[in-house]
């Protein structure tokens, strides 16, 4: 770990702490203290990594999209902190490459399988990419749910907000395979989806946030009944 | 960027489009406020209508712009067809850099021409990209730059800009200064989706890093 990457991490935990109404981490000893692992995380706030890498007990080289490294600055920063490229308009096969040779070296690697932070705080589908790497990889694949993040700055904000309480769980490791060729292990990725889909939900809170989705629908159709009558008709 | 980005039409009644005022977005027609609720953990928006107020998950209200049609709701045209137009600033990955850390090979980023001011266009199956006469780089003057929707295979959105691949004729980003960017992610994946449709080509799944369908 670069000397970089470890003076920016205790900073950053105390700038979470000053920030948030409170900071809660859960699950540390799901992962590993030796070897390779894969940590999947929801992506719901630009803090996210910044929360992750601080507060992770071992380092992460976490796959970013490409264009944060165009500017010289960013990038400097980027690699010493461990982050490494993906291009997200073709199947980029040297950060797949990246991602086994760290993995091969005994080090932990985050992706995040949405592949681009959420615009209104709920889970959205995997990159079916990102899912045959995880079973592809072989190590102990680490389901992880951040919580609270996009209160703090969601994605359609220009500046955070303070006052949020933060939440980062790491679940229990799940390990996939070995799969003795392409078609055994591409039959198991929707099973294999399923379970780390359901695993994040519960970890980032979102399965409790949904159990009430009915109930506020229903308020919500209320609120735009109310007086209609009163009100133009909409221009769609 | 505000929260009009993500609720660009009324949620509760459709209307499009609504008005920005600082951190809240205004509905003309039927006077419901939103803005964002004080944080709880829950990701909710505040809903005011006629005196009544509601802390809504943000996803309950995004679905709902969904099933109003999203931004297709404003861009359809009597004969069906999606036509719409912005301003934009756009920008075409012109080549590809290795990035090396410590004699490793790290990956490659895009590298970005100039920026062009231009007014970029839907309508059908086209999309356009007009420069701006007036603007003061090389780009300025020059002719317009026209694909198919057919021609895009992989489509990526930021926060503040949509990323499109054109195959062979590469790579263009488009920033929108005085539009929302995911409506225009929306309407792209819209125009996209009913193309690959209407060519029989089934349902599309994935937009990226290409365009996968069942």
């Amino acid at each position: 770990m670069s000397l970089f990457y470890r003076s920016i991490a205790l900073p950053t935990r105390w700038a979470f702490r000053l920030g948030c109404a409170g900071v809660t981490i859960e699950g540390t000893e799901h992962v590993p203290k030796t070897g390779p692992f894969l940590v999947l995380p929801n992506h719901e706030s630009i803090l996210d990594p910044f929360f992750l890498l601080s507060f992770s007990p071992r380092p992460l080289n976490a796959m970013t999209k490409s264009t944060q490294f165009t500017h010289a600055g960013a990038r400097w920063g980027l690699e010493r902190l461990l982050a490494f490229p993906v291009r997200r308009y073709r199947t980029d096969a040297q950060a797949v490459r990246v991602v086994l040779r760290t993995l091969q070296a005994g080090k932990g690697v985050c992706i995040y399988p949405e592949g681009e932070r959420t615009w209104d705080g709920a889970l959205q589908p995997f990159r079916r990419g990102t899912l045959r790497l995880m079973l592809e990889a072989g190590v102990p694949v680490i389901p992880c749910g951040m919580e609270g993040l996009y209160d703090l700055w969601p994605r359609w904000a220009d500046r955070p907000r303070r006052g949020a309480s933060i939440v980062l769980r790491f679940g229990e490791p799940l390990h996939f395979g070995p799969f003795e060729n392409r078609a055994a292990r591409d039959a198991a990725l929707p099973a294999a989806g399923a379970l780390l889909r359901e695993r994040i939900l519960e970890l980032s809170g979102e399965a409790r946030r949904r159990r009430s989705w009915e109930e506020e629908d229903r308020r919500l159709d209320e609120l735009a009944l109310l007086d209609s009558e009163a009100h133009s008709t909409p221009r769609r | 960027m505000a929260l009009d980005t993500l609720l660009y039409r009324c949620p509760l009644c459709g209307q499009d489009p609504v008005e920005a005022r600082s951190d809240q977005v205004f509905c003309p027609s039927c006077e419901a406020t939103f803005e964002a609720a004080p944080p709880t953990g829950e990701t909710r928006i505040r809903v005011t209508r006629n005196g009544h107020t509601f802390d809504a998950q943000a996803v309950l209200l995004n679905r709902r712009i969904d099933r109003l049609g999203g931004a297709a709701g404003h861009a359809r045209q009597p004969d069906g067809r999606l036509r719409a137009s912005a301003i934009v600033e756009a920008q075409f990955v012109s080549n590809e850099d290795p990035l090396r850390f410590r004699d490793r090979l790290l990956g490659f980023i895009e590298r970005l021409d100039e920026r062009v001011p231009g007014t970029l266009l839907l309508d059908g199956n086209e999309m356009e990209l007009r420069p701006d006469p007036n603007g003061s780089n090389r780009s300025a003057g020059r002719g317009a730059h026209r694909w198919t929707i057919d021609e895009i295979d992989s489509l990526q959105t930021s926060s503040s800009s949509v990323q499109i691949s054109l195959g062979a004729r590469g790579v263009v980003l488009f920033r929108f200064p005085d539009d929302s960017v995911r409506r225009w992610d929306d309407l792209i994946r819209r125009a996209m989706t009913e193309r690959w449709r209407a060519l029989g080509r089934g349902d599309i799944l994935e937009f990226q890093p290409r365009v996968r369908a069942e």
